[in-house]
C-alpha cells in the first residue's frame, strides 16, 4: 500500500518536473534575440541527445558496442538531403530517413549481430569505414565533396528548434518505452548473460535485429535533422569514426544502459564541448580526454551513476532505482 | 512413448570425441540420474538436450519429434529446461526480474489476465528466496544462486528439467533442502534429468540411473543395479582388483 502510493507520488513529481522543463524550453526562445546562440546550443545538443538515446538503445541494453551507427547517421543525412534536393519539404523527409536508415541496418545487422563482444565491434567498424569510403567515391550523391543544400534567403532557427526538440521529446520516449518494456528486459538479459537469455527462451539474435531497427531509425532522424540544420551533409563528417565515438562517449559519459543517462550525456558532452572550444582552442580535446579518463576511472556507471550515488542499482535507469529507496 | 529419446548422438569437439553412439530414453514422471567421472560428457550431453550444441550424429526426439538441429530458445518453449553447472544468473538484474524473463519468454502460453508478479513471487517462495527478491542477483550466494537457476528453469514451465549438479558444493543442511526441492518438483508432474557426484543424492532420488564413461554409455539400470555394475566401478576406479573381484563374485 505505502510503496505503491510513495511511487504515484514520486512519478507525480517527476511528471511535474519534466512538464515545467518542456515549457521552459517552449517558451524561452520567444523572449530571445532572433537566432540566438542558446538556440544553436539548443538544436545541437537536441540533436545529440536523439543520437545518444538511439545508441544506446541497442548498444546500451544489448551490451553490442557498436561502431556502424554513424552510417545510420548518415544514411539518415543522404537520404534527407537528396530528398530535399529533389524538392521534397524537409519535415516530410524525416520519416523516410529513419526507415532508410533501418532497412540499411538490415544489413549491417545480419552479418554483424552473429558475432560478440570484441568481433561485434571490429564487424560495425568495417562497415561504417566501407560505408564512407564508398560515399566518398560515389558520384551520384556528391562523392567526396558531398551533398550541399542552398539554404533559404530568408532563415530562422526557430521552427527548426521546436521540430528538434519534438524529435528529442520523442527518442526519449521511445527509449522509456523501450526500457521498461518486456522487450527491454529480454536485452538486459541478453547483456547480463546470452546463453542463459537462450535458455529461457529468449531468441537473442531476433531480439538484437528489432533493437538494431529501432535504434538505427532515431538515429537516422538525427541525421536527417542534422542536415536540415546545417545545410550540408559531408561524407567524412557524417559518416565519419568520430560520429560514431560521440554517440558512444556521450552515452558512457552518462551512464550506459540507462533512460536518462544518455539525455544526461549528451547535454554535458555538447556543452562542454561549445566550452572547451570557446575557452581553450589549441587544448580543448586534451582537457576533454583527461575528463573522460577521469570518469571512466572513478565512476565506470557514468555521471547518471554518481548522480544517484548508488553504486550497485539495477540496470533500469534513474527512476527505477530511486523507486527502490 | 517416451518423454525423450535420444539415438545414437555423438558429439565432436575438434579431434576429441565426447559422445560416443549414446542412446538413452526418459520416460514421463522419471528422475533419471546421468553420472560418470570428471570429463565423460556429461555437461555436453545437456548441451545436446537442450540445444545449446548441435550433436554431429544421431537425433533426439522430444515427444516423437526430432529437435537436434533447434536453437537453446525453441527447446526451450518446447518444455525442456535446464540449469548450468556454472551458475548464469542475470548478475545486474533483480532476483524476482531474473524468473519474471523466464515467465515472460520461456513458454508458448500468452495468457494477458496471468500476472507474472504473483506467478515469480509464489516460485521464489517455493525455491526459498522470497526475502531476497528486490536484490540484485550479484549479490547472492553460490547456493541461493542455484536455487535461482532452479527457479528461473521452473519459470520456462518446462515439463522435462536438466538439473546439472545443483547439489554439489552445498553443506549438508542446504543439500537435504534441494532433495526436498526436487522431490516437490517431481510432485509438479515435472519429469527431471539430473547430473550429480553426490551418490548418496543420487541413489535415493533416481528412478533410474545411466552411467558415462569417455562419452561412452556404459550401464543403465536402477540404483542398486547401478552400484554393483562392475563396469561402473572400473569407470570410477579404473581396471582395479576390485572391479576384477567383484566381476568374479
Amino acid at each position: 500500500m505505502m510503496n505503491s502510493k510513495n511511487r504515484t507520488k514520486i512519478l507525480d513529481s517527476r511528471l511535474l518536473y519534466l512538464l515545467v522543463v518542456i515549457s521552459v524550453l517552449l517558451l524561452l526562445p520567444l523572449f530571445l534575440p532572433k537566432n540566438h546562440y542558446f538556440l544553436h546550443i539548443a538544436i545541437m545538443t537536441s540533436i545529440s541527445i536523439i543520437m545518444s538515446c538511439g545508441w544506446n538503445i541497442l548498444s546500451g541494453l544489448t551490451g553490442q558496442t557498436s561502431f556502424a551507427h554513424c552510417l545510420f547517421f548518415g544514411v539518415g543525412a543522404y537520404t534527407t538531403a537528396l530528398l530535399w534536393l529533389s524538392g521534397i519539404h524537409p519535415y516530410w523527409t524525416l520519416p523516410l530517413a529513419g526507415v532508410a536508415a533501418a532497412i540499411y541496418s538490415i544489413f549491417v545487422g545480419i552479418p554483424c549481430l552473429r558475432l560478440r563482444g570484441p568481433f561485434f565491434v571490429i564487424g560495425t567498424l568495417a562497415a561504417g569505414e566501407v560505408t564512407r569510403i564508398i560515399a566518398n567515391n560515389f558520384e551520384m550523391i556528391g562523392g567526396a565533396a558531398g551533398l550541399s543544400i542552398p539554404p533559404p534567403s530568408s532563415y530562422s532557427k526557430l521552427p527548426h528548434y521546436y521540430v528538434t526538440l519534438i524529435c528529442a521529446l520523442c527518442a526519449i520516449a521511445i527509449s522509456a518505452k523501450v526500457i521498461r518494456s518486456r522487450f527491454g528486459m529480454a536485452l538486459f538479459a541478453i547483456r547480463e548473460n546470452y546463453e542463459a537469455a537462450e535458455t529461457v527462451g529468449i531468441d537473442t539474435t531476433r531480439f538484437q535485429i528489432y533493437a538494431l531497427l529501432i535504434s538505427s531509425l532515431v538515429v537516422g532522424i538525427a541525421g536527417s535533422l542534422y542536415v536540415q540544420y546545417i545545410f550540408y551533409a559531408l561524407p567524412d563528417k557524417v559518416f565519419g569514426f568520430d560520429t560514431s565515438i560521440s554517440m558512444i562517449l556521450m552515452t558512457v559519459i552518462g551512464g550506459i544502459g540507462t533512460l536518462w543517462g544518455p539525455v544526461l550525456g549528451a547535454i554535458l558532452f555538447f556543452i562542454l564541448q561549445e566550452f572547451l572550444l570557446g575557452y581553450f582552442p589549441n587544448l580543448h580535446l586534451g582537457i576533454y580526454g583527461v575528463i573522460l579518463m577521469v570518469l571512466v576511472l572513478f565512476e565506470p556507471g557514468g555521471i547518471l551513476n554518481f548522480l544517484t550515488g548508488l553504486r550497485f542499482r539495477s540496470f533500469y535507469g534513474l527512476t527505477r532505482s530511486q523507486e527502490n529507496q | 512413448m517416451a518423454l525423450l529419446e535420444a539415438k545414437k548422438i555423438s558429439k565432436k569437439f575438434g579431434g576429441l570425441i565426447a559422445i560416443k553412439d549414446v542412446s538413452f530414453k526418459i520416460e514421463s514422471g522419471q528422475i533419471l540420474g546421468l553420472i560418470g567421472p570428471n570429463g565423460a560428457g556429461k555437461t555436453t550431453i545437456f548441451n545436446l538436450l537442450s540445444g545449446v550444441n548441435r550433436p554431429n550424429g544421431g537425433e533426439i526426439f522430444y515427444r516423437g519429434k526430432p529437435i537436434s538441429s533447434l536453437k537453446a530458445h525453441q527447446v526451450c518453449r518446447l518444455g525442456i529446461s535446464r540449469t548450468y553447472q556454472i551458475v548464469k544468473p542475470f548478475n545486474n538484474m533483480k532476483v524476482i526480474d531474473n524468473v519474471k524473463v523466464a515467465l515472460f519468454f520461456g513458454h508458448k502460453l500468452r495468457d494477458g489476465h496471468r500476472d507474472e508478479t504473483e506467478e515469480a513471487e509464489s516460485l521464489l517462495d517455493f525455491i526459498g528466496l522470497s526475502s531476497k527478491a528486490n536484490s540484485l542477483a550479484k549479490s547472492l550466494t553460490l547456493v541461493d544462486r542455484k536455487r535461482l537457476e532452479i527457479a528461473r528453469a521452473l519459470a520456462t514451465h518446462p515439463d522435462l528439467l536438466l538439473l546439472d549438479e545443483v547439489i554439489a558444493g552445498l553443506n549438508p543442511t542446504e543439500a537435504h533442502y534441494t532433495v526436498d526441492l526436487i522431490r516437490q518438483v517431481r510432485e509438479r508432474k515435472i519429469t527431471i534429468f539430473m547430473i550429480e557426484h553426490v551418490m548418496r543424492v543420487i541413489m535415493e532420488l533416481c528412478d533410474e540411473i545411466i552411467v558415462l564413461d569417455h562419452g561412452e554409455l556404459v550401464s543403465q539400470g536402477t540404483p542398486q543395479a547401478i552400484s554393483n555394475d562392475p563396469a561402473v566401478i572400473r569407470a570410477y576406479l579404473g581396471n582395479t582388483n576390485v572391479g576384477e573381484a567383484l566381476e568374479k563374485d
